[in-house]
């Protein structure tokens, strides 16, 4: 038995497709055909098969619900575009074909820039108060770096105009402001990570 | 003395939106927005719509880089606010210092970023009346 949802954005792509899940596993391609004079590229169809699968978490995303699933060695997967209705069917079906838990996920809306980063498995997780605010998967950092006493900066990495495939405006760069990596017996006044 | 504690800003409590509903509906295109009505900057991170209050914006800039147009925000973080104490609970919280974003469309990244400084200044503006009347 198969389930599928339409009009789901992949990773934040310009189209929108068909997501696809049956026991073996889980599958993406668009469905929206490229308006005439766009240069930009088209998403490649995607495949999770079902042993990749880690966990499943259900929050508001931008075109609406987001489903995100961590993957063993596929990062974080982002579907959007789910309507708020269908997280009972969606659970139920991750739960029947594919035996992943949709866990809901409620994201702060405070307007706050403070809070704490945790290291998951496949992303950067700021969270404000006891809420995550925002994710960044490791996959869409191309550097990070110690720019002064208290700050780390972490570039993003870009598409060209005619190799993107996603859309919206991209984040370039964001810097952190971490207290506490300066100690006292460093003479360096920075400590290290790695 | 006084100069230098103006250039700095108090903490004081404040929230963008109660719940996740009362985002704006354009948040579906992934685009640096303005919402007056809420006095919140919305930034798309990693295909997230992301608040930030007018209060924890300290100011910005903008650059033009050949076909692109890039924004970026500073926020306040504890060199910025008077009383760090005040402004979380935990005195090893880290901050969004910065986020930097580009696009392609000039036009648009030019209004809003005149609409974030026209906003930053509206609220500085009514902070301001707010202190004078309290003295």
């Amino acid at each position: 038995m198969a389930t599928q949802y339409d009009a789901i954005y992949f990773n934040q792509s310009r189209l929108y497709g068909q997501i696809r899940m049956s026991e073996s596993g889980l599958g993406w391609k668009a469905t929206e055909k490229a308006q005439g004079g766009s240069a930009a590229k088209v998403s490649e169809p995607f495949l999770l098969p079902a042993k990749e699968l880690l966990s499943a978490q259900w929050s508001r995303g931008a075109k609406g619900y987001m489903l995100r699933i961590q993957t063993k060695t596929s990062g974080v997967v982002q579907l959007d575009g789910f309507d708020a209705e269908s997280f009972n069917s969606l659970k139920n079906a991750l739960s029947n074909t594919l035996d992943l838990n949709l866990e809901a996920r409620e994201h702060s809306m405070r307007g706050w820039n403070w809070g704490s980063t945790d290291f998951e498995r496949n992303e950067l997780v700021f969270n404000v108060g006891s809420r995550p605010d925002f994710e960044i998967p490791y996959s869409a950092v191309l550097n990070s770096n110690v720019v002064g006493k208290s700050e780390v900066a972490i570039e993003f990495k870009l598409q060209s105009a005619s190799e993107r495939t996603t859309g919206g405006d991209e984040v370039v760069e964001m810097q952190f402001y971490v207290p506490g990596t300066v100690s006292k017996d460093d003479s360096d006044g920075v400590k290290s990570e790695d | 003395q006084q100069g230098a504690d103006e250039n700095k800003r108090e903490f004081k409590k404040y929230e963008s939106y109660k719940r996740e509903t009362q985002l704006p509906p354009a948040v579906k295109d992934l685009r640096i927005m303005v919402d007056n009505r809420s006095q919140t900057i919305i930034v798309p991170i990693s295909g997230r719509p992301v608040p930030f209050h007018i209060n924890a914006y300290k100011n910005g800039s903008k650059n033009e880089e050949g076909e692109y147009v890039y924004l970026r925000l500073n926020f306040s973080t504890p060199d910025t606010i008077v009383k760090r104490d005040e402004a979380f609970e935990n005195p090893y919280a880290q901050f969004l210092k910065s986020i930097t974003l580009r696009s392609r469309d000039a036009e648009r990244m030019n209004d809003t970023f005149k609409r974030i400084q026209e906003m930053k200044r509206e609220a500085t503006r009514r902070e301001q009346e707010r202190k004078e009347l309290a003295d």
